[in-house]
């Protein structure tokens, strides 16, 4: 495999991408909207990275990473808000399309604080929210705080079901969280369930994660903001994302393969392989393709799965 | 004696009866407008206490109910609301002191000392009473009281006061699940005391007495100074110069110049009858020496 084919294969890549993007943004569905931002945050959407303003409509797939002692409010479109607290790094991972019947979406924080007031049953889009230590699927409002290799829920109203996720990806027994019971854990160690939230939590936890999230987004309904871009981002940016829990990885794998056009992401990429296998195949091709004429199967592998 | 003593003698005693008689009206009317003004400013003060409280009720502990669920917000208390509002007022006011004396109180400041709770039990007894003014001695000298009832009247004071269950958690956290349970809708639970030293009103009286009497004595001095003048100028001085030439006719100097009449008041036609007297008595002496 010469080094003028894998030029070949990245530039048919990008021009691809160049071509269907404007589509596929066109296309894709705003799932939520950004209704309140207090100091600054970025949307990474694609192979780019924009300013994140009151207003900015939010696709599946999107990043949201903010800054220290920022605050951001996501109002999705079947009711579900979510706050988010100072240097968090949040993913709309999945959401059904418009009328879909089942529910489904996923909302995943990589790290920091997120307030989740989750939508009513009939209707509700979103039921998981993912982070790379433990999983929630809430009926009322819990706040969320990942800071690797900690994290803690707590369920403010409502009750949730919750299971801690391993390293590796596999999940633990379920644990049911009652109003005001609060769950931490740390890293490939069982957690523990508590009638009130520990000092610590209280101590660190966002002034305004202690109010209710108001809803806003009637406010933006005509008023649609168009996120500035600000550029790219390059591979230390982002590897948190590209190296983290399987499903978001192949996420990454989808969003930013573009991104392989860049020598110097692309090698980054293919260094860590270890770290995210998912993009071997597009890594190296050949591979693959052998492997798939002898597998004839033609599936890739994808090592890791939830 | 002389006119100016015998006047100024009943012109004192006048002033000193006035003065005596002004005193004692001013004196008890001063007292009881001080002692009226003060429970009326305790009536204001507690009535703004319990608006306080029904502010805090009703408008602040809702939007603190989110909160309340991860720690304990006093501020969301009507209690602690009416303390912290009456404990910025004594700032200026610091001779008013306030407290929400309670039987069975979750904070434990305000739990009611014997006094109180007698007092409570007379509100408990009859529920109808809506106010109890009174005076009571203390060590630190005399004190003066208006106490009003405190009875649950909302459901919402039994969210943290019916039973340990239904209680925040938060606030079990701060106060522990020992007290301030068990109250029931209607029950009067503690009272509203409002105290102020007798000290205050009294010294409040004294000193507008002290002001009017003082007054009073300077509006007496003046008055006292200018009829004095007056009746130097006017009365005193005339007549002495009219006696003194009645002195000199008498011992035969009837040339003596004419006294000069300014006026027609009394002293004015006495000299001008002393004048024709004068005349008279000249024209008298020269016939008997022709």
């Amino acid at each position: 495999m010469g080094t003028a084919h894998l030029r070949l294969i990245a530039v048919k890549h990008l021009f691809l991408a160049c071509l269907l993007l404007p589509t596929v943004a066109l296309a894709a569905e705003t799932i939520g909207i950004v209704t309140m931002q207090e100091g600054g945050a970025t949307l990474l959407r694609g192979a780019s990275r924009y300013v994140v303003a009151e207003g900015v409509r939010l696709m599946p797939g999107d990043i949201l990473e903010l800054a220290d002692k920022a605050f951001s409010q996501v109002e999705f479109t079947d009711g579900t808000i979510v706050g988010l607290g100072s240097q968090s790094r949040f993913l709309a991972l999945s959401y059904p399309p418009a009328g879909a019947k089942a529910s489904g979406g996923e909302l995943f924080l990589l790290r920091g604080w997120m307030k989740l007031a989750s939508a009513p049953q009939k209707g509700r889009a979103i039921d998981r929210y993912g982070s790379p230590l433990l999983e929630l699927n809430p009926d009322g409002t819990a706040v969320m705080q990942v800071f690797a290799p900690e994290a803690a829920v707590f369920m403010e109203s409502g009750e949730g079901r919750l299971v801690q996720v391993s390293g590796t990806g596999r999940t633990g027994d379920p644990v049911r969280l009652k109003t005001s019971q609060f769950f931490s854990c740390k890293q490939d160690q069982r957690g523990s369930l508590a009638a009130r939230p520990s000092q610590a939590f209280l101590g660190t936890l966002p002034r305004s994660f202690m109010d209710s999230l108001p809803a806003r987004a009637a406010k933006f309904k005509e008023r649609s903001v168009a996120p500035k871009r600000s550029g790219d981002f390059t591979y230390a940016e982002v590897q948190d994302w590209i190296n983290s829990v399987p499903a978001v990885r192949r996420a990454m794998v989808s969003h930013w393969q573009s991104k392989l056009a860049d020598p110097a992401f692309r090698s980054a990429i293919a260094a860590g392989l270890k770290e995210h296998p998912e993009w071997d195949r597009l890594i190296n091709p050949d591979k693959h393709q052998d492997s798939a004429a002898g597998n004839k199967s033609g599936q890739p592998e994808l090592s890791g799965s939830r | 004696m002389k006119l100016v003593v015998k006047f100024n003698l009943v012109f004192v005693g006048v002033f000193v009866v006035g003065l005596v008689v002004a005193g004692f009206v001013s004196f008890t009317l001063l007292q009881n407008n001080a002692r009226d003004e003060i429970v009326q400013n305790a009536r204001i003060m507690i009535e703004a206490a319990l608006s306080t409280r029904s502010y805090t009720s009703t408008q602040i502990k809702p939007l603190l109910d989110t909160q309340m669920k991860y720690v304990f917000l006093p501020q969301s208390v009507p209690a602690y609301a009416a303390a912290e509002y009456f404990n910025d007022l004594r700032q200026k006011y610091p001779e008013y002191s306030y407290k929400e004396a309670t039987l069975n109180p979750t904070n434990p400041r305000d739990r009611a000392s014997d006094w109180e709770a007698d007092l409570i039990g007379r509100f408990r007894q009859d529920v109808g009473q809506k106010e109890v003014l009174g005076e009571r001695e203390t060590p630190t000298g005399r004190v003066l009281y208006l106490a009003r009832p405190i009875q649950v009247k909302s459901e919402s004071c039994l969210s943290c006061h019916s039973t340990v269950d239904a209680a925040p958690r938060t606030m079990l956290e701060h106060y522990g699940n020992a007290n301030g349970f068990g109250w029931k809708l209607n029950e009067v639970v503690g009272a509203q005391i409002m105290s102020v030293p007798t000290a205050v009103p009294i010294q409040r009286a004294n000193d507008a007495f002290r002001v009017f009497m003082l007054s009073l004595t300077a509006i007496f001095a003046f008055i006292f100074i200018a009829l004095n003048l007056m009746l130097q100028y006017i009365v005193i001085r005339p007549v002495t110069r009219l006696s003194q030439l009645a002195d000199r006719v008498s011992l035969g100097e009837l040339d003596v110049p004419e006294f000069g009449v300014r006026g027609r008041d009394e002293i004015g036609v006495l000299a001008q009858s002393f004048g024709r007297l004068r005349k008279s008595l000249a024209k008298a002496m020269k016939m008997l020496e022709d």
